[in-house]
C-alpha cells in the first residue's frame, strides 16, 4: 500500500491510496493461500526480476534535442522470455508497469506458453509529435533498451498509442543493430508486426475469436448451443467486433451494444457486419444506427440476454448494476470489467463469469504464433492458425473449467490458481541457482 | 501518486458514455488518441559552424 503524506495546517495526515500494483498483489495472494504456495516461490513471484529506465536524446524536426524517459520492466522468465506490450502515455511510469507486468506473467502462464511477463513504454504524449519524429523516438528507444530485450529474451508488443508500425521500426532498427549474417534470424524480436514484414495473418481476430471461443467451450460443456441465444456487446472495438462476428456465425443473436458514444438494441436482432459497415461512415459511433432503438447508457447491463461481453474497459459491472444483469454468462473480453463487489454480487446469484486472463488471451496466443512463425522461418495460412488458436484456447479453458468444478470455486480463482502453479513447478523442478 | 489514465489524452473523453471513473482507465478498446491536426515545425537559425584546426 503506497501512501501519501498530506500536510494539513500543521498536521501531517497519511492517506493510503490504492495502487495498481496493491490490486494485482491481492489477486496473486489470494490465489497464493488458495494453493498454499511455497513462501520461497511467493518472494520470488511478489517482485519483479529487472527494472530498466533508459533516458535517451532524439532529435526533433525543429533541429531541437529532446530527452525522453522510457521503462521497461520483467516480472518473471521461470517459463520463458519475457512477453509484454509496450506503451506510450504521459502517465506511463514504473509502479504501473510492474503491475502489468506481473498480470501478463499469470496470462502467458494460464496459456500454456513458454513466455514470462514483462511491460513498458515511454512517458510521452504522442499526439504533441510527427510521425518522423514518433519514428526517431521509437528507433533510438529500442537503441538505448540495446539486449535488455531480445527473441529469446523480452519480446514486447502493442499496447495503447503503439501499433504495428511501432513494431515494424523497433524490429527493423533491433536487426541493424546485429552482425549482418544474423540480422533476418532476429525478426522474432518483436509481434504485432505488420503482415508484410513477418506479421500473423489472423492476428486482428485472435483475441476476438478467443473471447468467441470461451464462450463455445463453456455452451458445450453445460450442454448448450449457441443458436438463437442472445449477446450484448460493451465496446465495438477490434475485441467486441470480432467476438460478435464469430458468436452470429454460429447462430447466436446481437441484441445490444454500447460504445464510447452510446448505447443501441434491437430484441429481433442487430446485424454484427451491418453495424460493422454503419461505424465505418458515422465517425466510429454505432449511434442512430436505422434498425435498432436507442438505450440509456445506465440500462445497458440489464438489457434481456443470455449472455454479456464488457469488451471495452474496466470496473463496468459494479454493485450498483450488477443485480439487474439478465444475462448467464458473462465473458470479460475487456480487461478487470467486473469490479470486486459486482462480483460477489454476481456469483451470488449464479452467473458464470470467464475470467479476463482466460476469456481475452487469444491475443497473445496470436503473439506467440507469430513468434514461433518468424523464429521457425515459416509463414503461416489463415485456416492454420486459427486451427491452432482453437486447441491452445481449448486447452487453457478445459483446464480452468475442471478445475474450478473440482475445487468448487470460480473460474476466476481457477486460473489464478493454475497460472501461479505452473510457474512454482517449474521452479520446483529447477530449483534456485547456485 | 501518478495512476496509469489514458482518458484525458482520449478524443471521446468529454462525451464517452462508458464510465464516469475517468481517471482509473488504464485499457479501453474505445481508446482513440487525440490528433493534433497540424504539427507545426519550427525552423529556427542556428549560426553556421565551421571546424577550426586546433
Amino acid at each position: 500500500m503506497t501512501t501519501i503524506t498530506a500536510g494539513l495546517n500543521n498536521i501531517t495526515q497519511e492517506i493510503p491510496v490504492r495502487g495498481m500494483m496493491a490490486n494485482v498483489m491481492e489477486q496473486f495472494n489470494s490465489a497464493a493461500d488458495q494453493i498454499n504456495l511455497h513462501p520461497n516461490i511467493r518472494k520470488i513471484l511478489s517482485i519483479t526480476n529487472n527494472e530498466i529506465i533508459v533516458n535517451f536524446p532524439v532529435k526533433m524536426d525543429n533541429g531541437e534535442v529532446e530527452i525522453f524517459t522510457g521503462y521497461r520492466v520483467q516480472h518473471n522468465n521461470a517459463l520463458g522470455p519475457y512477453k509484454g506490450g509496450l506503451r506510450y502515455h504521459p502517465t506511463v511510469d514504473i509502479d504501473a508497469a510492474r503491475a502489468l507486468a506481473m498480470w501478463m506473467t499469470w496470462k502467458t502462464s494460464l496459456a500454456g506458453l513458454p513466455f514470462g511477463g514483462g511491460k513498458g513504454g515511454i512517458k510521452i504524449d504522442p499526439s504533441k509529435y510527427s510521425k518522423d519524429e514518433l519514428e526517431r523516438i521509437t528507433r533510438r528507444f529500442t537503441f538505448a533498451l540495446a539486449d535488455n530485450i531480445g527473441p529469446e529474451h523480452d519480446i514486447p508488443a502493442p499496447d495503447v498509442n503503439t501499433n504495428s508500425q511501432t513494431m515494424a521500426w523497433m524490429a527493423d532498427t533491433y536487426m541493424s543493430t546485429r552482425p549482418p549474417a544474423e540480422r533476418t534470424a532476429n525478426q522474432h524480436v518483436v509481434t504485432g508486426k505488420p503482415a508484410g514484414s513477418g506479421g500473423l495473418d489472423g492476428r486482428d481476430r485472435s483475441t476476438g475469436y478467443g473471447v468467441y471461443l470461451s464462450i463455445k467451450f463453456w455452451a458445450e460443456k453445460n450442454n448448450k448451443t449457441l443458436e438463437g441465444k442472445t449477446f450484448i456487446i460493451q465496446g465495438f472495438g477490434n475485441v467486441g467486433y470480432w467476438a460478435g462476428y464469430f458468436l452470429e456465425k454460429d447462430g447466436a443473436i446481437l441484441v445490444g451494444v454500447q460504445d464510447a458514444y452510446g448505447s443501441i438494441q434491437n430484441k429481433k436482432g442487430i446485424q454484427v457486419e451491418d453495424l460493422f459497415k454503419y461505424i465505418q461512415v458515422s465517425d466510429g459511433s454505432v449511434v442512430n444506427f436505422p434498425n435498432a432503438q436507442s438505450v440509456n447508457k445506465d440500462d445497458f447491463f440489464g438489457l434481456d440476454c443470455d449472455i454479456c461481453i464488457p469488451a471495452a474497459l474496466g470496473n463496468q459491472i459494479t454493485k450498483e448494476n450488477a443485480p439487474s444483469i439478465k444475462a448467464a454468462l458473462i465473458a470479460e473480453g475487456a480487461n478487470g470489467p467486473i469490479n470486486v463487489e459486482g462480483e460477489k454480487i454476481l456469483l451470488e446469484r449464479g452467473i458464470t463469469i470467464i475470467p479476463d486472463i482466460l476469456c481475452n488471451s487469444g491475443g497473445v496466443v496470436g503473439s506467440y504464433f507469430e513468434w514461433l512463425q518468424n523464429r521457425n522461418g515459416e509463414l503461416w495460412q489463415y485456416d492454420e492458425v486459427m486451427g491452432k488458436l482453437h486447441k491452445k484456447i481449448k486447452e487453457s479453458f478445459d483446464k480452468v473449467y475442471e478445475y474450478s468444478e473440482r475445487e468448487a470455486m470460480d473460474m476466476r480463482t481457477a486460473a489464478y490458481c493454475i497460472a501461479i502453479k505452473r510457474i512454482e513447478k517449474a521452479y520446483v523442478q529447477r530449483g534456485i541457482f547456485p | 501518486m501518478n495512476q496509469f489514465n489514458i482518458c484525458p489524452s482520449c478524443m471521446h473523453c468529454s462525451t464517452c458514455v462508458l464510465t464516469a471513473q475517468k481517471d482509473k482507465v488504464w485499457s479501453c478498446s474505445e481508446f482513440d488518441e487525440i490528433k493534433t491536426t497540424e504539427i507545426i515545425v519550427e525552423t529556427i537559425e542556428r549560426p553556421k559552424r565551421s571546424l577550426e584546426l586546433v
